[in-house]
């Protein structure tokens, strides 16, 4: 727990010593700045329009700030001071994505103060914005945690950034593209019909897939937050979410440390 | 302290390691010691806990750097051939960081981090970035790392590839410093280092060990007989026939013939013998004065071509 600590303080700090922690910091106070002034402008705020404006700038700023966490050490070689102190592997994974979330969570409490003026000259603040406000911090940690596993396949910052930035949007797009596939995965069994199913049985079966696209998309699952509706579902989903991924980024690292290749 | 039993590893089809054994004992200065490629820093790495090994096991202070990863690493402090330096931290700061993540107590953490300081002499640039940092400071700051935690084991990787010869010979006798409270294994390829400061060493070639002794040992080792270099005023013919004629002595040659009249002659003789006195009193009765006579110890570097050209050809046949 203190290795952790050590390297979640080191990570932290790591942000605010490149130009990158502020960059990525004004790209996020500007896009929910500007999202927030318009509706001042036209006297119509919406501050669970305005999480749902940022989230979908979420595949460029998590991207940003992600891209480093382990791609950096492996490039630099500090790597070596990391995994040879006595700190494990999961400690080191923990720090490294604590590390992030933190920087995440500090810009969204910047969004705080549009609540604060909200409330002071008479807005509309509900359990909706609430909801959305949980929905956007779950949303935004599972898209950490697969930027921060990203990080660690490649020595190449970029490349890193490139591989979260094109899986989020992929993930963005899935609502769109899963009543698509769903389509297709019925015509296909229609073509190739051995089972001598039904009409009825093959779009089902359509339906089906697209469904499981949806529970599948990360972005889709807050839509009951907005709505003031607090379900346990999916914060287990996001939980089970970040748990897998850096699982997942534990065993690339520890793979690339035992692997004979 | 450390005890490596059988290590292999393997890239791919490549064995960079080769059924490497040897240990060292505590308090030692180790010298390890290759030509580039021969696989010291993988051995290295195993050695740190950094890679693994295809098989093999490495036992430090008892604890095995696979099964307990965690004791064992808390007995080494390693420096890689690439110093691992957050460039955009203060010297301060970065070794701040050593200690926390090193797990040292805090009361500890602030003494500690000045002593070391001390002793690598970085204290003047402790507030510095180390991206400011010359090479060879940041070669300190490597060191210091290492040292952070105070480690018995402390392995460095080429510590001194690429610093001037002033900052060569401090980083040397630093290391002769540490040797005396830390178990050091120095891996190089410069063999007047390893010389100067090693205690034992153990000779790598293309992954496998070729030899492992101390300095003085090898020297003995690699000649059964011992030479003498003369240089002799008189006439050189006579000279070497006086000279053969001497017992003990089975090989006396002009060597060159430098300055007017004076010839310089290689005597071999049989070993365990000393000819040294003979050869005065026989130059003596002569009147052929003796500017100059020393004996010629084969140096590291000739044993270390012999030891690795003698393998390649063994490998060979």
């Amino acid at each position: 727990m203190k290795r952790t600590m050590a390297i979640f303080k080191r990570e932290f700090a790591a942000y605010f010593r490149a130009p990158m922690g502020f960059v990525v910091c004004a790209i996020f106070m500007a896009v929910s700045g500007l999202y927030f002034s318009s509706g001042v402008l036209s006297a119509y705020i919406n501050l669970v329009g305005e999480l749902a404006f940022i989230q979908s700038f979420f595949f460029v700023i998590i991207p940003l700030m992600t891209m480093r966490v382990f791609s950096e050490d492996r490039k630099n070689g500090t790597e070596v001071l990391l995994y040879t102190s006595p700190a494990s592997s999961l400690e080191i994974v923990m720090g490294k994505y604590l590390a992030a979330l933190a920087l995440f969570l500090l810009m969204t409490s910047g969004t705080l103060v549009h609540v604060i003026i909200t409330i002071l000259y008479g807005g509309l603040v509900n359990i909706n914005v609430l909801g959305a406000y949980v929905g956007f911090v779950f949303l935004g940690a599972a898209y950490v945690a697969l930027g921060v596993f990203t990080s660690a396949l490649t020595e190449n910052q970029i490349i890193a950034a490139i591989i979260s930035f094109v899986v989020m949007i992929v993930l963005s797009l899935l609502d769109v593209v899963s009543s698509m596939l769903g389509s297709v995965a019925s015509t296909l069994i229609d073509k190739v019909n051995i089972f001598g199913l039904t009409d009825l049985q093959i779009d089902k079966a359509g339906s089906a897939v697209t469904a499981a696209l949806n529970w599948l998309n990360p972005s889709t699952r807050t839509n009951n937050y907005i709505q003031g509706i607090f379900e346990l579902s999916p914060i287990l989903f996001f939980v089970s979410f970040v748990a897998v991924f850096l699982f997942l980024t534990n065993r690339v690292i520890e793979k690339r440390r035992w692997s004979q290749g | 302290m450390i005890e490596i039993r059988d290590l292999v590893k393997y890239y791919g089809d490549i064995c960079a390691v080769d059924h490497v054994s040897f240990s060292v004992e505590e308090g030692e200065i180790l010298g390890f010691l290759g030509p580039n490629g021969a696989g010291k820093t993988t051995t290295m790495n195993i050695l740190t806990g950094y890679l693994s090994a295809t098989s093999g096991t490495v036992l430090v202070n008892g604890h095995d750097i696979l099964e307990n990863p965690h004791e064992a690493k808390k007995c080494i402090g390693y420096l890689p051939e690439h110093p691992p330096l957050y460039l955009d931290m203060t010297v301060t700061e970065f070794l701040q960081f050593v200690a926390e993540l090193k797990g040292v107590p805090k009361e500890l953490r602030i003494r500690q981090m000045a002593e070391i300081m001390k002793l690598v002499r970085i204290t003047d640039v402790a507030g510095r970035l180390i991206k400011n940092l010359s090479k060879g400071y940041r070669q300190r700051v490597g060191i210091a790392q290492a040292l952070v935690g105070n480690p018995q084991v402390l392995v460095l990787d080429e510590p001194t590839v690429g610093l001037d010869p002033k900052q060569i010979i401090e980083i040397r006798n630093l290391i002769k410093e540490l040797g005396q409270r830390h178990t050091v294994i120095l891996s190089s390829h410069i063999l007047p280092e390893v010389q100067a400061v090693c205690e034992r060493v153990v000779i790598i070639n293309k992954g496998k060990i070729a030899a492992v002794d101390t300095p003085a040992g090898l020297s003995r080792k690699m000649t059964s007989t011992s030479r003498l270099q003369l240089s002799v005023e008189g006439p050189s013919k006579e000279i070497v026939q006086k000279l053969r004629l001497i017992p003990g002595i089975h090989k006396a040659e002009l060597f060159t013939e430098k300055e007017e009249n004076i010839s310089v002659i290689e005597v071999e003789n049989e070993p365990e013998t000393d000819v040294r006195r003979q050869i005065f009193y026989e130059m003596a009765r002569n009147s052929w004065p003796i500017i100059e006579m020393k004996s010629l110890d084969p140096t590291l570097e000739e044993i270390f071509l012999q030891v690795t050209g003698n393998y390649q050809e063994g490998k060979r046949g």
